[in-house]
């Protein structure tokens, strides 16, 4: 079941990441960032996936939280700026800058007392809970700028999708710690059910963008 | 194991329902403040109308005043100075011959300030209509020898309010002393076309045109402006065209009703 659900988040992330490309020409940087993280998760997940049959095939013991753990910083930071460069005002970029901070100083904290073979759930569970205010505000602002439906703003959907995952990772992740130790079992069970399900509905959400960016270029050439 | 599952399945969907929620609110507030600025924009429209309303009244009731003092005042001292004319003539008939070209003049002087009297009072446009005023004040230019006016038209009985032809009376009458005063034009030409939908009044004079935005930067622009506003206030759609050394055109419509799709 675990199998098909990881699968099932590889063909969507290969996806969006098709669609990616035929938007990419006419993204603003915003986009650009955002597929330029689609196409970071895309090599991570790739390069966990050979990094896993490496240590099966030479029976080692599957570990690949430290592979998570550069990931959780390099698709922070990708999308921290990305957020920097999306909202104008300063005061804003400068809260975006300080939050960015308060992550990096949480990860290197964490690391630097965990060690990187565990997965950082307190730099992770920072991350959400700032990016959640973040992607409020961005979502505030884009609804202020344009009033039209979810479905058809590229801005509002690429947001939305991003906060309904770190808003709804938090109380996941929150308890990954107590649950690792006290049950596996269940902390697998509610990975699938809850983490896939949020990622499933951010990198559609995500990806739909991207669609709505290349239907509406393509919208205007054939008018012009 | 159960409980701590249930919880954390419940937050998870507290803060994905809240997320929903604020998303709705978001959306909400862009909604209301749309509705103000246009509540907002309204309320400036309608007092910029009522404004104008007003001083249209004032005008018209300043150009009643005066055709009436033109009318009942000069006009009386006009008659006044004939009646003495053809005392003089009578008295002294040697005389008479001199008087000629005077009695002329006074005859036209006279003629001038009564159809002055009567374009400038709104009464008489009540009267007449649209159609007849804008043909007698064609007359009364006429009669100036500055510049000529020709006036055609094509129409059935056309649905305009009194005081949208007032107004339209007005644009007339201002577009006709541009062209005299300003673009020194020869022909002034008047085509009105009117059903009972629609409504089109062309003027075209072959003057010397101008610029636009030299107009408009200009503090002198508001004889154009007034056009423009005035067709507002009928319910017309004003557009002009003009060029340096080719004339002006103005072009008057009204907007048929649409036919409402309610059944």
């Amino acid at each position: 079941m675990q199998q098909f659900f990881h699968h099932l988040f590889h063909i969507l992330l290969l996806l969006v990441f098709l669609i990616g490309i035929l938007s990419l020409k006419k993204s603003s940087i915003f986009f650009k960032l955002i597929f330029f993280q689609v196409v970071y998760t895309c090599l991570t997940t790739v390069v966990a996936i050979l990094y896993k049959k490496y240590q099966i095939d030479h029976g080692m013991v599957v570990n690949n939280m430290w592979l998570g753990n550069i990931n959780l910083f390099i698709e922070l930071s990708i999308i921290f700026y990305a957020f920097r460069i999306y909202l104008k005002e300063s005061w804003i970029k400068k809260s975006v800058t300080i939050a960015y901070l308060i992550f990096v100083s949480v990860y290197a904290l964490t690391g630097w007392q965990q060690g990187f073979w565990v997965i950082l759930n307190y730099a992770d569970l920072t991350s959400c809970f700032l990016m959640t205010l973040i992607l409020v505000y961005a979502y505030f602002i884009v609804s202020q700028e344009k009033n039209i439906s979810i479905w058809k703003s590229p801005e509002k959907l690429a947001i939305m999708g991003m906060l309904i995952y770190f808003a709804g990772s938090i109380p996941f992740i929150a308890m990954w710690d107590y649950l690792i130790t006290n049950s596996p079992k269940v902390l697998a069970l509610l990975y699938v059910g809850i983490n896939y399900t949020i990622a499933y509905i951010r990198y559609i959400f995500v990806g739909i963008a991207f669609w709505l960016i290349y239907k509406n270029a393509k919208k205007q050439i054939i008018s012009s | 194991m159960t409980a701590i599952i249930l919880a954390i399945v419940t937050a998870t969907l507290m803060i994905l329902l809240l997320i929903v929620g604020i998303a709705f609110s978001f959306s909400l507030v862009k909604r209301q403040k749309e509705k103000q600025i246009m509540e907002l924009t309204e309320t400036k429209l309608n007092f910029e109308k009522e404004i104008r309303q007003v001083e249209t009244e004032v005008s018209e009731q300043v150009m009643s005043h005066v055709a009436s003092e033109l009318h009942d005042n000069i006009g009386q001292m006009l008659t006044a100075m004939h009646i003495q004319i053809e005392n003089q003539t009578l008295d002294h008939p040697e005389t008479e011959e001199s008087y000629v070209p005077i009695k002329k003049y006074l005859t036209n002087v006279t003629q001038q300030i009564r159809l002055l009297s009567k374009s400038l009072n709104n009464d008489f446009i009540e009267q007449k209509g649209l159609v007849g005023a804008i043909e007698i004040e064609a007359d009364r230019l006429n009669a100036l020898n500055r510049f000529h006016v020709t006036v055609t038209k094509k129409m059935e009985d056309f649905d305009l309010q009194k005081d949208q032809e007032l107004m339209i009376f007005r644009i007339f009458q201002e577009i006709s002393q541009n062209a005299l005063k300003h673009a020194r034009a020869k022909n002034l030409f008047v085509n009105i076309l009117g059903n009972s939908v629609n409504f089109e009044l062309e003027i075209k004079d072959d003057g010397v045109g101008f610029d636009t935005e030299e107009i408009r930067a200009k503090s002198d622009g508001s004889g154009l402006t007034n056009i423009v506003k005035r067709a507002s206030l009928a319910g017309l759609d004003c557009e002009f065209k003009t060029k340096k050394g080719e004339g002006t055109s103005y072009k008057f419509t009204k907007k048929p009703i649409m036919p409402s799709k309610k059944k």
